[in-house]
């Protein structure tokens, strides 16, 4: 049968039997609207979780802790950490689905930090921070105020102390050393989290203006004070106290929680300055990967070179959400086999009803395959028009979800501004569902109809 | 142009199976005009489902246009039914929904996009004096124009063979007649074989053979 003629006899049928198809119709737009709705917000969650809070396209690896030395080992000083050599992060790249490796070197040495007054009126202070750095080709692809790369690549001119180096500068100096290079602060990146920290604990209770989203361009220029080598738990075991500048320059996921994360070169050169041999072992080594599914290889390749991941809690709540999203779909799918049902017997009741139109038809030329297809493609139409409904009353209802939990719900580090995501295909399969349950219910009846003798239904029996 | 040899037809289970058609064998060349007469019962319309394909359910050979029926798949016989046999029902069935013009142009949905059947179900509407009424629904005619809206919906794909299954019985006795008419107006001006089954006599005159069933048997 010509798809015109399909047409031609589905609209007519929309017209004539509105009120049972609507009613058919209602059901599965109930079931496809909690399936969407469950999806979107699985979706939704899913991505602000596993995309801002635990990022599961990327494991980092980190060696095993040190040893308990005990009090002898305490006294007479501990093995050396462990960490990971360079010939370990280019095994980790040569994992297949790796798309980059990209070593940590934590700070080896205690620090603090003082600074803010552009933004707070006035200095705070850590009397201990915690930093690490990175290599700059992890945030290549984040815009931030100023470049993240080692200031010395372009070192000014020799200098004894700040004063000798230009407005803004400092002289990055070693104290053993007689001469050093005037040095613009060392960018740092702060992540998202301890931003979030910042906003949701820290300035309330110090009656601080929250920093947000424009940190970026609020902290534009703000400069601290770095105390290397010394901190309120004490001091190096090598090199003397010195205090260098840092300037934060932006806000990325890839920083550490707390504390500041600088260019890698810069920490290297640190570390080498207050902990020797550290500097040659990284910390941890950030592993990217295309595909989450590749995850498991690098897992497997760290352990053997005895690496365990940092957190395992990307996984966690991966599995969490894919269980939760899981049984809410579950109810979802059985609000559409309910109004699959449904759809059976309406059509049950339509091909009774109609079983002389449909001997006619025969008798004037349709095939049993026609009669079939007439009305599967009315059980279509009816379960794709239900499922436009129903994506519509999902996203209605995610907006006003959306809107009572920025209302009602407390403000929490990541709250998203919606809690759903609509990609494209999620309508497609929304609407692909809600038209194969509505066939799959009338299938049976089309069948039926399919069989009906047309001798005998045209006599009226 | 048929030809049935031997045709036995069946109804009921068990104690209660009785022969609607006993052994019937019949030959009907092109042409033809005729009339099978016989009381209610008699087998007349289970016949006629047979020879036009409604029912494949009996015993015996059945050819229509050459073609052994019960051998036929059910997308050759319905494209057999659909080019070749036109159908006329003693209760119309025409669809309440439709307006004429779409009862008329029903098998259309069936074939192969055909410019032409659209003017000719209105020429088929004129001709059978029922132009004016294309845009109505069946609600609105009387029987005897439901009839031809019928006939015209049976003629439009210009079949070689017209099954009518008493015609007349729904019709008063003015507007069976004319009914009659037409039919033998069909058959004489464009040679259409045409098969009806009756218990009118009227039909009978007007035909070119008339055979008479009686407990599935020809007299």
């Amino acid at each position: 049968m010509r798809i015109a003629s399909l047409w031609q006899l589905v609209r007519r049928d929309l017209g004539r039997t509105r009120g049972a198809l609507v009613t058919s119709g209602f059901g599965i737009a109930a079931g496809t609207a909690a399936l969407i709705f469950f999806l979107a917000l699985g979706l939704g969650v899913r991505a602000v979780l596993l995309g801002e809070v635990f990022p599961i396209d990327q494991v980092e690896l980190e060696p095993p802790k040190g040893r308990d030395p005990g009090i002898l080992g305490l006294l007479l000083g501990g093995d050396v950490a462990p960490g990971i050599p360079d010939a370990a992060v280019a095994r980790l790249g040569r994992v297949p689905g790796v798309t980059g490796v990209y070593p940590k070197l934590r700070f080896a040495f205690p620090s603090s930090a003082r600074g803010g007054k552009e933004i707070f009126g006035y200095d705070v202070g850590t009397s201990e921070l915690v930093g690490d750095g990175i290599d700059p080709a992890l945030v290549r692809g984040e815009t931030f105020k100023e470049a993240f790369a080692d200031p010395l690549d372009h070192a000014g001119a020799p200098c004894r102390d700040d004063a000798t180096c230009g407005h803004d500068q400092y002289c990055e100096r070693p104290a053993d050393r007689d001469a050093g290079v005037c040095s613009d602060p060392v960018p740092a990146l702060v992540s998202r989290y301890l931003v979030e920290i910042f906003d949701k604990s820290i300035a309330p209770a110090h009656n601080l203006p929250p920093v947000g989203e424009s940190l970026v361009a609020r902290a534009q220029g703000v400069t601290f004070t770095l105390r290397l080598g010394e901190s309120l738990l004490g001091r190096a075991k090598s090199g003397s106290p010195r205090t260098v500048r840092v300037r934060v320059v932006g806000v990325s996921r890839r920083a550490i929680d707390l504390g500041i994360t600088l260019p890698l070169a810069v920490v290297r050169r640190w570390d080498r300055e207050f902990a020797g041999d550290a500097a040659d072992r990284y910390s941890s080594a950030i592993v990217q990967v295309g595909e989450p599914d590749a995850s498991s290889a690098v897992l497997a390749e760290g352990a053997a070179l005895g690496l365990t991941p940092t957190d395992t809690r990307a996984r966690d709540v991966s599995v969490l959400i894919a269980g939760v999203t899981g049984l809410l779909t579950l109810i979802a799918a059985v609000i559409l086999l309910v109004s699959a049902s449904n759809i059976a017997y309406t059509f049950r009741v339509l091909v009774t009803e109609r079983r002389a139109e449909i001997a006619l038809y025969r008798a004037v030329g349709a095939t049993a395959g026609d009669v079939r297809a007439w009305m599967l493609a009315l059980a279509a139409v009816v379960g794709v028009v239900g499922g436009a409904a129903g994506l519509l009353v999902a996203r209605l209802a995610a907006l006003a979800a959306d809107v009572a939990a920025a209302r009602k719900l407390p403000d929490f580090p990541f709250k998203p501004a919606s809690f759903f995501l609509f990609p494209w295909w999620l309508g497609a399969l929304g609407l692909g569902f809600a038209a194969l349950f509505a066939v799959v219910g009338a299938f049976g009846p089309a069948r039926r109809a399919a069989k009906v003798e047309p001798a005998a239904a045209l006599q009226g029996s | 142009m048929v030809c049935i040899d031997g045709l036995t037809k069946l109804y009921g289970e068990g104690p209660a199976r009785r022969a609607a058609l006993d052994n019937v064998s019949l030959s009907i060349d092109a042409g033809e005009l005729l009339a099978v007469l016989g009381p209610s019962g008699s087998g007349k319309s289970t016949l006629l489902g047979i020879v036009g394909g409604l029912d494949r359910d009996y015993q015996g050979r059945v050819t229509v246009f050459g073609e052994d029926l019960r051998a036929l798949g059910d997308r050759a016989l319905s494209r057999l039914r659909g080019d070749r046999i036109g159908f006329v029902f003693q209760a119309f069935h025409l669809l309440p929904h439709l307006t004429v013009l779409d009862n008329v142009l029903a098998p259309a949905l069936f074939t192969a996009n055909d410019p032409a059947l659209r003017p000719r179900a209105l020429a088929l509407l004129e001709r059978l004096g029922l132009a004016e009424r294309a845009l109505d629904t069946p609600a609105r005619l009387s029987g005897g124009q439901r009839q031809r809206v019928a006939i015209a919906r049976a003629l439009l794909r210009r079949p070689a063979l017209l099954l009518c299954d008493e015609p007349t019985g729904n019709l008063d006795a003015e507007t069976g007649a004319r009914t009659i008419d037409l039919f033998r107006e069909l058959h004489r001006e464009g040679g259409l074989t045409i098969v009806a089954v009756t218990h009118e006599e009227r039909l009978a005159a007007a035909a070119t053979r008339t055979l008479h069933l009686r407990d599935g048997r020809f007299t």
